[in-house]
């Protein structure tokens, strides 16, 4: 069944931070946009990450401008999305080796350095720790400390901050289709070489045809996949260096402060509480395997685990409850170290392979996404909208309109302070509409997701604001399942609820809670110990029980 | 000639099994009731086959049926099983519509249960309202805290009387409720007398009464064979020639003809999972060892598929995926297969038997428990 061209300006391939970024800035500028995502929003990179909107301290040496552009626009992302971000204070202790009071010296001098820009991002000034103050702030740090420094960094929910830019964008015309994959695209000569683009819903099989002006690659590591959907743009001309990263996710905060650590190849890692977890990351290795379905292995998790346990060794005690894998989509460069390659971005203008009106964005991070964005937003808009100019600074995301008291939430809705408190951490002043559905129904207050929590209100208000349509994206949005239990105590309920709101056969909201949970237990092997091991078994026994013996 | 006296470590279904067939065999039963296991999980679902004997033995503790039955469960599933608690409804015992309460409570959604059910089964499925929560306290409790308050007599005509309002808006064949029909026993009959309907609760994985009211049935049936029991949690089992040492975490020993282990797989803690690199962080090379090891020194051996472990190939131990996922063509994880290695007689040295979860090889099922329990129990006392 095809349905009539519907005609944008832009077509946006791609839900990532890159894809809703310029999404929303053009939407901004007052553009027709639709984007389209194959998986869910956040799915790729942008989810995985290590969840930071950090200042770029590792290039102050060698090109402290793209430090201070970092530092800037960290704080435009406070100023946009107050409520997103929290602060997490990084803990960097010396050994005491033949060097280590040099060491402890020139560190110090190069966060001076960064401390100039710290006040960009609203973040405080370094610290100079001795041995002393360092034990005192971190009393599980191991061995003998030459001394260390402190310094400051942000904090971000990546799934959050792609759902508010898709919303944002959304809001302001755009029209958002999530799993659904685009198998063609082509200039049609007889319509002023528009760009036409066939997709198809993946859920319904649904076919949808578009017809725009211009079109942008943002789908990360997917790039050349994407470019190999039409016939006039090159695959080689956006070529990426796929890199897999894992973090290792923790079941409670099991640090004061962000540590940094050596793993044994001499590559920075780093255990860091964040949000109510800690998590343990990450890996950059070449990665060659299928990006729609990328899962950690026990290799990579032990040579975390191993790497965090010379500084800190407590972690090998503490209970993994997890891990998360993604692939950056890195520039491509051959014969360089993975860790060496940059994490800057490029556009690509395919005009010079003959395809005007088509470009690709490669590369990017989280911390610069907005910029990013800019950048590309301002290329396209010389074209369809001179006179326009980027907003997506100074506008507020869905949420930062105001501060909302999450207590005096709390005291409202007559539910827990915490559960209030986490709303509000991920939808800011948009809490109320949230809660809005506890006052209207009894059974929005039910508590889904008891490890968060996740109330019955935040799921459904997933699905029906923020295009969740499978357990899957409930998760990912709101966190449900990510706790100790793994999903067996609210993957059920939550596709009980996908089913009864999107109207489908409750065999299909079971069947969706079923394969989450068998994903969920494909991340969560790696990295057992012993607890965990005795929860995987009461896991696999409360699956038997539910579906009997004849599965 | 005096009587044998035979040691059973572990009191879940398979360690019951094992004193109440010993105690049958003649022998002096003492039973070292641990700390939680898989039995106090329990779903209530009976899922493998029994003999006689099993049968007849398990029928002492006065808490299951063994017959082929329909149960309903809370992940909307309809399935078949080969016995059951007793509170549990039977779906196979009754023809025409079934009501599904709906209760005040959160975790319990009687609509989604309702269509659920009804996709697999044409018999309808209704959702109505059933007044069973009284007031905002019991709102915030848990299954198991309401199947508490039913052992109540009172309580329990009083949810009849709420039900009997009900049936009475509609023509039903069965009544299927929350699992809150008794957590010192199943009232589930009681209660059908009362409405004059067959009522029976819906199955849930493991945060039901059915482990409750199985530790209840234990200790009475247990009591009433004037077996002793001590809570305890066992640190050694040693056997000479002559007999059997077991030496106990508060200090007691007990000596014994023979020793029965039910102490339970993975889920309960019997065997513990133990990561190579947790040696890593203090020797290297660590040593070599395997990855699973019983809770306590016991003279048995711990294994897989028939064999005893080999020495891992890697200094960091065995590969975590490949003991908690499935592998291709595998039934059960290895977290399901480890297990004390024993003989056709479940024999795992001289005096020292073993059954339920604790053995390689079974299934992790009530049923395997009761059909191991009472095999070993009858050896040992033999």
């Amino acid at each position: 069944m095809e349905r009539p061209h519907e005609h944008y300006d832009v077509a946006v391939i791609g839900g990532g931070v890159n894809g809703t970024g310029v999404a929303r800035d053009l939407a901004l500028r007052g553009l027709r946009v639709i984007l389209f995502e194959r998986n869910d929003l956040a799915f790729g990179a942008s989810g995985n990450s290590s969840g930071m909107i950090h200042g770029g301290v590792r290039y102050l040496e060698t090109n402290p401008s793209v430090t201070e552009t970092s530092c800037r626009d960290s704080g435009y992302i406070q100023q946009i999305a107050p409520f997103l971000l929290f602060r997490i204070p990084f803990l960097m202790p010396v050994s005491d080796g033949k060097k280590g009071r040099v060491l402890v010296e020139l560190i110090d001098a190069y966060f001076r350095a960064y401390d100039n820009y710290q006040p960009l991002k609203h973040s405080e000034p370094h610290t100079r720790l001795s041995e002393s103050d360092l034990r005192k702030l971190e009393p599980g740090l191991a061995g003998k400390n030459a001394g260390g420094v402190t310094f400051d960094e942000w904090g971000v929910d990546g799934v959050r901050l792609c759902v508010l830019n898709a919303l944002d964008a959304e809001e302001h015309g755009a029209k958002i289709h999530t799993h659904t994959t685009v198998e063609k695209f082509a200039r049609d000569p007889s319509q002023d070489d528009d760009w036409v683009l066939d997709a198809r819903d993946l859920i319904t099989e649904r076919r949808v045809r578009a017809r725009a002006r211009v079109v942008v690659n943002a789908t990360g590591a997917w790039s050349p996949i994407t470019a190999s959907l039409t016939t006039t743009i090159a695959p080689k001309s956006v070529r990426v260096r796929p890199g897999k990263g894992i973090h290792v996710v923790y079941d409670r905060r099991v640090s004061n402060y962000a540590v940094l650590a050596e793993a044994i190849d001499g590559r920075q890692i780093f255990v860091m509480p964040w949000q109510n977890v800690s998590i343990v990351g990450t890996t950059d290795d070449d990665y060659f395997g299928s990006l729609d379905e990328v899962v950690s292995t026990s290799e990579e998790v032990r040579y975390l685990v191993q790497g965090i346990a010379r500084v800190f060794p407590a972690i090998r005690a503490a209970r993994a409850i997890g891990t998360y894998a993604g692939v950056r989509p890195t520039l491509y460069e051959y014969g360089k170290l993975e860790d060496s390659l940059s994490r800057e971005h490029e556009i690509v203008d395919h005009a010079s392979e003959g395809s005007p009106n088509a470009f690709s964005m490669i590369g990017g991070k989280l911390a610069s996404f907005r910029l990013f964005a800019q950048e590309m937003s301002d290329r396209i808009a010389r074209d369809l909208a001179p006179s326009s100019i980027c907003t997506t600074h100074t506008t507020k995301l869905p949420g930062g309109e105001r501060h909302v008291d999450a207590m005096a939430l709390a005291e409202r809705f007559a539910i827990t302070p915490v559960a209030a408190r986490r709303i509000v951490f991920r939808h800011g002043a948009r809490a109320e509409n949230v809660l809005a559905r506890v006052a209207r129904e009894d059974e929005a207050r039910e508590v889904v997701c008891p490890c968060e929590p996740v109330l019955g209100a935040e799921v459904v208000h997933a699905i029906h604001a923020e295009h969740a349509r499978t357990v899957d994206d409930v998760a990912r949005r709101t966190r449900l399942g990510f706790g100790a239990c793994g999903g067996m105590r609210c993957a059920n309920r939550c596709g009980q609820i996908v089913a009864r709101e999107l109207d489908l056969p409750p065999s299909v909201g079971r069947s969706q809670a079923a394969r989450f949970l068998v994903h969920q237990a494909k991340m969560r092997a790696p990295a057992l110990g012993p607890e965990q091991a005795r929860q995987e078994a009461l896991a696999i026994a409360a699956m038997r029980a539910a579906i009997g013996d004849d599965e | 000639m005096s009587e044998r006296h035979v040691v059973v470590v572990g009191g879940g279904a398979a360690g019951a099994a094992a004193a109440l067939a010993a105690h049958a065999s003649g022998a002096r039963v003492t039973v070292v009731l641990g700390k939680t296991g898989a039995t106090s999980l329990t779903s209530g679902a009976i899922d493998g086959e029994l003999d006689d004997d099993a049968k007849s033995i398990a029928s002492a503790l006065d808490l299951w049926t063994f017959e082929r039955a329909k149960i309903a469960t809370s992940a909307g599933t309809l399935r078949a099983t080969h016995g059951r608690d007793r509170a549990l409804a039977d779906l196979d015992a009754s023809k025409g519509a079934v009501l599904v309460a709906r209760v005040a409570h959160p975790a319990w959604d009687a609509r989604a249960l309702a269509a659920s059910y009804a996709e697999t089964d044409a018999r309808g499925f209704v959702a109505d309202d059933v007044a069973l929560v009284v007031n905002e306290a019991e709102r915030a409790m848990r299954h198991a805290e309401l199947a508490a308050l039913h052992d109540d007599p009172a309580r329990l005509a009083v949810a009849a009387d709420r039900i009997k309002q009900a049936l009475a808006r509609g023509t039903y064949g069965a009544v299927l409720l929350p699992p809150w029909l008794g957590a010192r026993g199943a009232h589930a009959s009681e209660l059908s007398a009362l409405v004059g309907v067959p009522c029976g609760e819906v199955l849930v994985a493991f945060d039901g009464p059915a482990g409750l009211r199985f530790e209840h049935a234990r200790d009475r049936s247990l009591q009433h064979a004037r077996i002793s029991t001590l809570k305890s949690r066992v640190k050694r089992v040693a056997q000479t020639d002559a007999a059997c040492a077991v030496d106990l975490d508060d200090g007691a020993a007990l000596e014994a003809d023979a020793v029965v282990l039910a102490t339970g797989g993975v889920l309960a803690g019997g065997i513990a999972y133990t990561p190579g690199e947790a040696a890593f962080a203090r020797a290297m090379p660590p040593p070599s060892r395997a990855p699973f090891a019983l809770g306590y020194d016991a003279p048995v051996t711990l294994g897989h598929d028939g064999h005893a472990f080999v020495v891992p190939g890697s200094v960091f131990g065995v590969a975590p995926e490949s003991i908690a996922l499935r592998a291709p063509g595998e039934r059960d994880t290895l977290l399901e297969r480890v297990g004390v290695l024993v003989d056709s007689r479940l024999r795992a040295s001289d005096r020292v038997f073993a059954c339920g979860d604790a053995l390689e090889g079974h299934a992790r099922t009530i049923a395997s428990a009761i059909a191991t329990g009472v095999a070993a129990g009858r050896a040992a006392a033999a």
